[in-house]
């Protein structure tokens, strides 16, 4: 599909929150719907009534007047109700309270699978994606370290800790980072975790753990890596 | 729902517009009845403020275009709307330009409607004649052109205050250019609503609203190209 010569057709299947929750001020969410349903003949009323319910939008209240975290929810309840094919969200949980988030992680995984659209999202909270995502990947300064599945990404990094004398300190292609304690070192190993820890055994070390890392372990080590 | 939108950012600027030129005739009207002054200064009465109004509501709608997406940071919502960016211009441009001639038709309306009250030929006076439809038309152009280039300066610049400044200063800028360059060279520079240089009234006037159109279509190629 040529995007800049049927940008028409590409808006109309993608709906987008932005980072900057600005809508026009002097407009409640229900004008706001107004103006934004002549614009897709996919618009569905029912998510309208549906989502507004859910999130507790007020929805005669002017945009000005809402707090942050309803503001946020007015571009959610907009962009679900598109029912497009695509949905992109800058930073959707911004100024959400916790229950908030929680329910908009519901409704995502709940639309992704009802409707079979694809999501494609970016947060900070790191937490966040891990719990709905399925590919994910990490930006760095405009500069994308890695995209892969989200169980290959978790899978592939591992935190091993090892005693002993002379242990290996130094990094590699695959050890991203050494870090000694005492008589401890941790290796945040990349691929092949296994070999490299029956590697340390072969020469003397006693691997006591192998454990699994976040996917802001793995944000933070892989950034430290870049700088 | 975009008219919508436009109409709603405007109404109550519009409504205040449409006041202003429905009374303005009336109330000098009666502020001057028994003086003679309607006799004598009627029709030009009526012309001049038919002219001041019209180039400050094309100033004031041209600024009002587009503002409120700048002003309240928008853009990225609107246009992120599965519409070409041209049918944004167009759209508050067309909405821009019938609420001026809804104000100048109102403004005629009641000039016309006063001065028959108050004498048998309406657009004579005795000291300064008829007022013309070209006259009228003239001012009408010019109002056009106004508008055109306020609102695409708003566009261009993406602030209604700093459009509404340089249009101003091109307006009102011109006619001094224009004198500066007659003075120096002997070279009529062209200037809206003033007929051109052995062209006919009618193919001039013409001329003056493609031109106000091409600012348009300026500011539409600007958009279309900007990073939002």
């Amino acid at each position: 599909m040529n995007v800049a010569a049927e940008l028409t057709a590409v808006l109309q299947q993608t709906a987008f929150v932005s980072e900057k929750k600005t809508l026009y001020p002097s407009l409640t969410p229900s004008e706001l719907v107004r103006f934004s349903r002549g614009f897709y003949p996919t618009w569905s009323d029912s998510s309208v009534d549906k989502y507004s319910r859910l999130l507790e939008i007020p929805m005669q209240q002017r945009f000005e007047k809402l707090s942050h975290g309803n503001q946020t929810k007015v571009w959610l309840l907009l962009a679900l109700s598109q029912s497009a094919d695509l949905l992109i969200l800058d930073e959707p949980t911004t100024a959400l309270d916790p229950i908030s988030v929680d329910q908009l992680m519901h409704v995502l995984a709940e639309v992704a699978l009802d409707r079979g659209c694809t999501i494609f999202f970016s947060s900070h909270q790191l937490e966040e994606v891990e719990r709905i995502a399925e590919y994910a990947g990490f930006m760095d300064q405009g500069k994308l370290l890695l995209e892969s599945r989200l169980d290959d990404i978790k899978n592939e990094f591992r935190l091993i800790t090892a005693a002993g004398n002379s242990l290996p300190s130094q990094t590699s292609s695959q050890v991203l980072s050494v870090a000694a304690e005492g008589d401890f070192c941790r290796y945040f190993v990349t691929s092949d975790a296994a070999g490299f820890a029956a590697g340390l055994s072969r020469n003397g070390a006693t691997v006591t753990d192998v454990a699994p890392l976040s996917l802001r372990e793995i944000f933070l080590q892989l950034v430290q890596k870049e700088q | 729902m975009y008219f919508w939108k436009c109409w709603r950012d405007t109404r109550s600027f519009f409504v205040v517009f449409l006041m202003i030129s429905a009374l303005m005739m009336p109330i000098a009207a009666v502020v001057c009845v028994g003086t003679g002054l309607l006799e004598n200064f009627g029709s030009e009465a009526f012309r001049s403020t038919f002219e001041i109004i019209t180039l400050f509501v094309a100033l004031a709608l041209g600024a009002l275009g587009a503002s409120e997406h700048f002003a309240a940071s928008t853009v990225h919502f609107l246009f992120t709307k599965p519409r070409s960016r041209a049918y944004f211009v167009w759209t508050g441009w067309v909405v821009g330009c019938a609420q001026l001639l809804a104000v100048d038709i109102v403004n005629l309306a009641a000039g016309a409607a006063t001065l028959s009250h108050y004498g048998k030929n309406p657009f004579h006076s005795v000291l300064f004649g008829s007022v013309t439809a070209s006259q009228l038309t003239a001012a009408l152009v010019l109002g056009l052109c106004v508008y055109c280039l306020t609102y695409s300066l708003t566009f261009v610049l993406r602030n209604g205050l700093r459009g509404l400044g340089a249009s101003m200063a091109i307006v009102f800028g011109v006619p001094f250019f224009a004198i500066a360059v007659r003075w120096r060279w002997k070279i009529n520079f062209p200037i809206p609503a003033m007929p051109m240089e052995r062209l006919s009234p009618l193919l001039s006037n013409f001329i003056w609203m493609l031109v106000a159109l091409l600012f348009v279509f300026a500011a539409q190629l600007v958009v279309e190209r900007a990073e939002i």
